[in-house]
C-alpha cells in the first residue's frame, strides 16, 4: 500500500512536470493575449512525435532531440501566431475558434506524417531503474522531474531578471500599459506564443520515454488547462504550484480510482471556478 | 377547438402564408424534391443534411445569438441520440422518444449553462469542453449504456414505414403545395411582386418535374417497405426541422432575441440597462440544447446505423462549427446553408481526403475566420446593404452634377 502511494506519488510528480510545461505557456499566453490556446495539446503532442522522427530517421541522440524540438517548436509559434492570430488581434471567439481548428490541423498532420500506430523510444542511458530503499524507482520519471525543475528555474530566472522577461511579465499586468510606454507590443505577443508553443514541444519530447507519441496525448491539454485555472490566469508562479497539485492528484486517483481520471481534475477546476475565480495562488 | 373558433383561425394562418410565401414555397418544394431525385440514395443524403442543419442552428443560438462560446455541444448532440435509442428499445413511440431527446438536451444544455452565473467568454468554452470530454469517457467506459465499441442498433420506430404515414405525407404535401400556390397568385395579382412570381415558377416547374417522374415511385414506394422507410425518415426529419425553423425564428425575432444579440454585442450595456444576463444566457443554453438534443435524436433515426459513445466526440462540435461560421454566425438560414454544402462536400470528397478529412475542415476552419469572418449569409448581407448605401451615393452625386 505505502509502496503503491509512493509509486504515485513519483509519477505525478513527473507528470506535474509535464502539467507544467503546458500550462506555463498556456497561462502567459492567456494573460497577455487574451487567448485561450487550443492548439497547444496538438503542440505538445508533436513534440513526442519530433523525438521519434530524430531518433530514429536522423540517427541522433535522444538528448540532441530536446533543444532541436524547441527550436522548431518556436519557429511554429512564431508563424502561428503572426499569420492566424495576428489579423484577429481583439476577437477573442474568433481568435478561439481558430485554435480549435488549428488543433484539429496539427492533429491530422500528426496521422499524415507518422500514422496512428502508436510508437515508444526510451533512450538505453534512460532504460531501467534504481532500487531506492526498497523502491524501484524507474529512470524516466527521475530524468522527466529533474529537467522539469531544471526548466521551470530557467523560465523563472528568464522572466524575473532579462529584460523581455520583465516586458512578458508586464504586458501580463496591462497590455496597453506596456504598449503606451512605447514598447511594440506585437513583437512581445510574438514571442509569448513562440515561447509558449516552444515549452509545450519541450515537454511532449521529455514526455516521449514515458508515455510514447501517440494521440492521446493531446488529451493532456485538459490537465494543462485544470492547472491554469487553478493557478491563476496569467500567474506563472500559480500555475507551477497547481501543476504539482493536479499531477499528483491525478497520479493518485489513476492508482487507485482509475475510473474516475479526469473526472475528478475536471470537479477540481470546475469547484475552483465555482469558488475562487482568480485561482488558488493568484 | 370550437367550431366558431376555427375561421380565425385559419385567416391567421392565411394571413401568415400571405406574409412569409417564401418558407412555405421552400417547404413545398423540399416536400417534393424525394420524388424528382434520381435514386434513394439522394433522399437518404439529404435526411442527414436536414439532421445537421437542426444542429447548426441550434448551436448557432448559443455561440452566434448570444455569443456563448460553448465547445461541449457534441456531448448534448450524442446523449440526444441515445435518449432516442435507448427510448426506442424500450418501446416507446417515435414522438415520444423525440420528446426525451429534446428533454435530455435541455437537461444537458442546463447542466453545462449552470456554470455560466460565475464564468464567462473562455473560461466557458474550457468548461463546456471539458464537461462534454468527461461525458464522452463516461459513456465509452459505462459499455451497458453506451454498447461500447460496437454501439447499440437503434430499432425502427413503429409506423415509420406504413401506408398510412406515406399517404399523410403526400397530402401534407399537396395541401402544402395548393395553398402556396393560391397564396402567391393572390399575391403576384394584388402586389405585382417579382420575388412571388420567381417562387411560382420554382415551385411550378418542381410540380411538373413531380408530374412527369413521382407517380412510378409512389407506385412502387405502396408496395415497398424500404422505400417507405426512406421515404419516412425524410418526411420526419424535414417536418422536424421546419417546425424547429419557424419556432426559432420566432424566438429570435422577439424582444428574448434582441436581448441575447445584445448580450453578444455588450454585455455590460445590457447589465447596466437592468437585464439579468445571466439569465437570458442561461435561457439561450437550454433552448440551443433541445434542439441540438433533438437533432441528435434525428441522427439515431435517420442514420440506420448502430450509435457508438464516438457520436459524443468532439469531432462533432467542429462540425457544427464549421457549418455555422460557413453559412454565417447570428443567422438561421446561414447555418443550415453551411450544413447543406458540407454535407454535400463531405459525400464528394471524403472518398479523396479519407481519413484526412479533418485536415480539410480544420483548415477550412481557420481560413474563413480569416477571410470570411461573416460567413455566406452573412457576408451577403453586408453587401447588400452596403449596394444600397453606394446606390444612393450615386444618386446623390449625379444629382449635384446636375446643380
Amino acid at each position: 500500500m505505502i509502496e503503491t502511494v509512493l509509486v504515485a506519488l513519483i509519477d505525478g510528480l513527473a507528470l506535474a512536470m509535464l502539467i507544467f510545461l503546458i500550462a506555463s505557456g498556456l497561462t502567459m499566453i492567456f494573460g497577455l493575449m487574451g487567448i485561450l490556446n487550443f492548439a497547444h495539446g496538438a503542440f505538445f503532442m508533436l513534440g513526442a512525435y519530433l523525438v521519434i522522427s530524430v531518433v530514429s530517421d536522423l540517427g541522433l541522440d535522444y538528448s540532441v532531440s530536446l533543444p532541436i524540438s524547441f527550436s522548431i517548436g518556436f519557429v511554429i509559434g512564431a508563424l502561428v501566431e503572426m499569420l492566424t492570430l495576428r489579423p484577429l488581434h481583439g476577437k477573442h471567439v474568433a481568435q478561439l475558434i481558430v485554435t480549435l481548428g488549428l488543433l484539429y490541423v496539427f492533429t491530422q498532420l500528426v496521422v499524415v506524417i507518422w500514422g496512428t500506430v502508436p510508437t515508444l523510444y526510451i533512450p538505453p542511458s534512460l532504460a531501467g531503474g534504481n532500487k531506492i530503499m526498497g523502491l524501484t524507482v524507474l529512470n524516466t520519471r527521475i530524468f522527466i522531474i529533474i529537467t522539469g525543475l531544471l526548466i521551470a528555474l530557467a523560465l523563472h530566472l528568464f522572466l524575473s531578471k532579462t529584460r523581455i522577461g520583465l516586458i512578458v511579465l508586464a504586458g501580463v499586468e496591462d497590455a496597453q500599459m506596456v504598449e503606451a510606454l512605447g514598447i511594440n507590443i506585437k513583437r512581445v505577443f510574438t514571442l509569448t506564443f513562440a515561447l509558449g508553443t516552444a515549452l509545450a514541444f519541450l515537454g511532449g519530447s521529455l514526455a516521449e520515454p514515458w508515455q510514447g507519441a501517440n494521440l492521446a496525448l493531446s488529451g493532456y491539454m485538459f490537465l494543462g488547462f485544470v492547472a491554469v485555472v487553478v493557478g491563476g490566469l496569467g500567474n506563472y508562479r500559480g500555475s507551477f504550484y497547481a501543476s504539482l497539485l493536479v499531477g499528483i492528484v491525478h497520479a493518485l486517483t489513476a492508482h487507485f480510482l482509475p475510473i474516475l481520471t479526469f473526472v475528478i481534475d475536471f470537479l477540481i477546476m470546475a469547484l475552483v471556478l465555482l469558488i475562487r475565480p482568480r485561482g488558488l495562488f493568484g | 377547438m370550437r367550431l366558431e373558433e376555427l375561421g380565425p383561425r385559419l385567416r391567421r394562418l392565411k394571413a401568415l402564408v400571405e406574409e412569409s410565401p417564401h418558407i412555405l414555397s421552400i417547404a413545398a418544394i423540399f416536400y417534393f424534391l424525394p420524388f424528382i431525385m434520381p435514386s434513394l440514395y439522394w433522399t437518404r443524403i439529404l435526411s442527414t443534411a436536414f439532421v445537421f442543419a437542426l444542429f447548426a442552428m441550434a448551436y448557432d443560438i448559443a455561440l452566434g445569438f448570444t455569443g456563448l462560446p460553448s465547445f461541449g455541444h457534441a456531448a448534448i448532440f450524442g446523449m440526444g441520440a441515445y435518449a432516442l435509442t435507448w427510448c426506442l428499445r424500450a418501446g416507446l413511440t417515435l414522438p415520444l422518444a423525440l420528446l426525451a431527446s429534446c428533454a435530455m438536451g435541455s437537461a444537458l444544455g442546463a447542466l453545462m449553462a449552470s456554470f455560466l452565473k460565475r464564468v464567462r467568454e473562455i473560461y466557458y468554452a474550457m468548461v463546456t469542453l471539458a464537461l462534454a470530454e468527461i461525458i464522452h469517457m463516461l459513456m465509452d467506459k459505462a459499455v451497458w449504456l453506451s454498447g461500447g465499441f460496437t454501439g447499440l442498433r437503434v430499432p425502427k420506430p413503429m409506423g415509420i414505414s406504413s401506408e398510412a404515414l406515406f399517404i399523410s405525407y403526400l397530402a401534407i404535401s399537396f395541401l402544402a403545395f395548393f395553398t402556396c400556390f393560391f397564396a402567391l397568385l393572390r399575391k403576384l395579382k394584388v402586389e405585382r411582386s417579382k420575388s412571388a412570381l420567381a417562387y411560382l415558377m420554382a415551385i411550378g416547374i418542381v410540380f411538373l418535374l413531380f408530374l412527369a417522374l413521382g407517380p412510378s415511385l409512389i407506385w412502387e414506394a405502396l408496395y415497398t417497405s424500404v422505400y417507405r422507410l426512406i421515404f419516412g425518415m425524410y418526411f420526419t426529419s424535414f417536418t422536424v426541422l421546419l417546425a424547429s425553423y419557424i419556432i426559432l425564428r420566432r424566438v429570435v425575432n422577439s424582444a428574448f432575441g434582441s436581448v441575447l444579440v445584445g448580450i453578444r454585442e455588450n454585455e455590460e450595456r445590457m447589465e447596466a440597462l437592468g437585464y439579468d444576463t445571466a439569465k437570458y444566457k442561461i435561457m439561450a443554453m437550454i433552448i440551443s440544447g433541445l434542439f441540438t438534443g433533438l437533432a441528435g435524436g434525428l441522427l439515431a433515426l435517420v442514420s440506420l446505423m448502430p450509435i457508438t459513445p464516438s457520436v459524443l466526440g468532439a469531432e462533432y462540435t467542429i462540425e457544427v462549427l464549421l457549418y455555422s461560421i460557413l453559412g454565417g454566425l447570428g443567422t438561421l438560414v446561414g447555418p443550415m446553408l453551411g450544413a447543406g454544402i458540407v454535407v454535400f462536400l463531405d459525400m464528394r470528397l471524403r472518398p479523396f481526403f479519407g481519413a484526412h478529412w479533418f485536415l480539410f475542415t480544420g483548415t477550412l476552419i481557420v481560413l474563413i475566420m480569416l477571410f470570411l469572418p461573416y460567413g455566406i449569409v452573412g457576408t451577403l448581407l453586408i453587401r447588400r446593404v452596403s449596394a444600397r448605401r453606394l446606390f444612393a451615393r450615386l444618386i446623390r452625386y449625379v444629382k449635384k452634377r446636375r446643380s
